[in-house]
């Protein structure tokens, strides 16, 4: 059987001793007759090599690093509990002074213990979208529109809210009263996490400051009420295939969830919800993408949307996945669309997997 | 989750060393240390690329490893172990929202051994580096560390699953996107596109 590109760029990542005599085989019978297949291989080879690690750190480097190590152990010893004694208690206790000990932080910041901070008003007018740095105080109840930065700790936490979303902000995480929110980053990592009503994410990073200032950019001009004009829909969604093919999910993702606010028509919100079906594979999790793609399928029959979702539902149940599942995908594909737009790339691929 | 093959052959240590790591006994560190750096200093400079870097995050690693052998169960290979220690510490670095940028041109010290390239072939050799780090760096951390362990450094996915502590099929995924993200940004560089040049016969 002959391979195929895709199945060539998985061989060509595998490092040649993953690969068995007849995959090394078919991948060099494949690479002869594939000038681009080749090229991607001469690169992958050479960004090995390039990548290979010539030079070392001296011996006093890294004997440096060994006695900072070393030099640890010897700080440890002289402070660790004797062998065998149990450590629960100790770590309670260190817990508990940690509580303290941001308590009394948190009202050495605040003074007046029985003052509770004034709930913060970060009112950003009319519609998405809007982007605003708003550092909140604890237990501050905020309404908050469109993309917005909460600093409520030390690293922002990026959030692109529903209009009419309220949030509380709590010590170590943020609440959501109304509405609801898309957790797009915190601390420098990607959540990508959507919360409803009712709901709470934790902070990474405990509250360092807390303070009502707010700063709010440039907002976009005042439009009717009814969200995003339809050129904008257009170019949101235009926007966030840009950025899936450049692998930039989050920006993506954010231009998506504006389209999503807008509350488009239908197509246009089965083909947003497609891209982020895309945008969650992109992110690794592949069980979450072919449930957001079953999810397209079933939700909008009849939409070309639908068919496109129930295909690559399979594809990346045979791409990533496990083969009983693709198999049944792409039976499942076959038989609602037995004319399908993508009905011989499904048998391809259910040939492939038997 | 279960590393379902050994990442190196190494000679594993005797259990009595181990048990004085485990106690913090200095000696036994150092000679565990002394075996594993050079290892794992590799490792984090496969991850990261050349630059200043290096000895500071292979520094936090072996703390970090000396700081949690009292927890060390034996069930992955010391080597193993340090390397999942290692990877963590260099995701958690690639994640800092400010972390320098700027790869140095110079690491210290020592001259690489062997042949010695021209002076010019060293400059774009360097430069090459430099650039393939850059789009490696315009890579989400954890595509990145999938693809740079699974395609760079040549572990099975499944090596790589356990050391991210991530599925098998989510880091497949990683190396996908990570390898069509990098070699669509490799074409476009006119330095990196010289890589598709034949070599040039000695």
């Amino acid at each position: 059987m002959k391979l195929s590109c895709m199945r060539v760029a998985r061989l060509l990542t595998a490092s040649a001793s993953g690969l068995s005599a007849a995959q090394a085989l078919r991948l060099e019978e494949h690479l002869d007759g594939c000038p681009t297949c080749r090229e991607d291989a001469a690169l992958l080879e050479r960004m090995r090599r390039l990548s290979d690690p010539e030079r070392h750190l001296p011996e006093r480097v890294r004997g440096r690093a060994i006695d900072a190590a070393l030099r640890r152990a010897g700080e440890h010893a002289a402070h660790a509990p004797a062998a065998g004694r149990r450590r629960a208690p100790m770590i309670l206790g260190a817990a508990a002074v940690a509580v303290a000990v941001s308590y009394l932080w948190f009202l050495g910041e605040w003074g007046d213990p029985d003052k509770k901070p004034e709930p913060v008003g970060l009112e950003v007018a009319g519609v998405p979208p809007h982007t605003a740095t708003a550092l909140l105080p604890e237990s501050a109840s905020t309404p908050i529109t469109g993309k917005v930065t909460l600093q409520v700790a030390a690293t922002p936490v990026e959030v692109v809210a529903t209009p009419g979303t309220r949030v509380r902000v709590e010590q170590t995480r943020v609440r959501v009263l109304a509405g609801s929110v898309l957790v797009v980053a915190a601390s420098g990592q990607v959540i990508n996490k959507r919360v409803e009503a009712g709901g709470t994410w934790e902070l990474t990073a405990e509250i360092t400051r807390r303070t009502d200032e707010i700063k709010l950019a440039a907002p976009a001009p005042q439009r009717e009420r009814g969200a995003v004009a339809p050129v904008d829909i257009a170019a949101l969604l235009q926007s966030a295939t840009r950025h899936l093919a450049a692998d930039d999910v989050t920006t993506a993702r954010a231009d998506l969830e504006r389209v999503l606010a807008a509350r488009p028509a239908r197509s246009i919100r089965a083909e947003a919800e497609l891209l982020l079906a895309q945008a969650t594979l992109m992110d690794g999790d592949v069980r979450g993408a072919v449930a957001r793609y079953l999810e397209v399928a079933s939700r909008y029959p009849g939409l070309p949307a639908a068919e496109r979702a129930r295909f690559q539902a399979g594809k990346t149940e045979a791409n990533f996945g496990t083969p009983a599942r693709a198999r049944e995908l792409l039976d499942s594909y076959l038989q609602q669309y037995p004319d399908g737009r993508f009905r011989a790339e499904a048998l391809r691929r259910l040939d492939r997997l038997d | 989750m279960q590393v379902t093959q050994p990442i190196t052959r190494a000679e594993p240590f005797d259990a009595a060393l181990i048990q004085a790591c485990r106690r913090g006994d200095r000696q036994a560190l150092e000679r565990v240390l002394r075996a594993e750096s050079p290892y794992v200093e590799r490792l984090i400079a496969r991850l990261i690329g050349p630059g200043a870097d290096l000895e500071d995050l292979l520094q936090q690693t072996l703390i970090a490893t000396v700081e949690s052998f009292p927890r060390y169960r034996g069930e992955a290979a010391v080597r193993t172990w340090m390397a999942r220690i290692a990877v963590n510490i260099v995701r958690q670095h690639l994640r800092r929202p400010h972390r320098r940028r700027v790869v140095a041109l110079e690491l210290v010290g020592e001259e690489p051994q062997g042949h010695s390239p021209s002076p010019d072939g060293a400059v774009d050799h360097k430069q090459q580096v430099e650039r393939l780090f850059h789009h490696l760096s315009a890579i989400g951390p954890r595509k990145r560390l999938a693809f740079a362990l699974h395609v760079l450094e040549g572990y099975p996915i499944e090596e790589v699953a356990a050391l991210m502590g991530a599925t098998s099929a989510a880091t497949k995924s990683r190396v996908f996107w990570a390898r069509r993200a990098l070699l669509g940004r490799a074409r476009k560089d006119p330095m990196l596109r010289d890589l598709l040049e034949p070599e040039e016969t000695p």
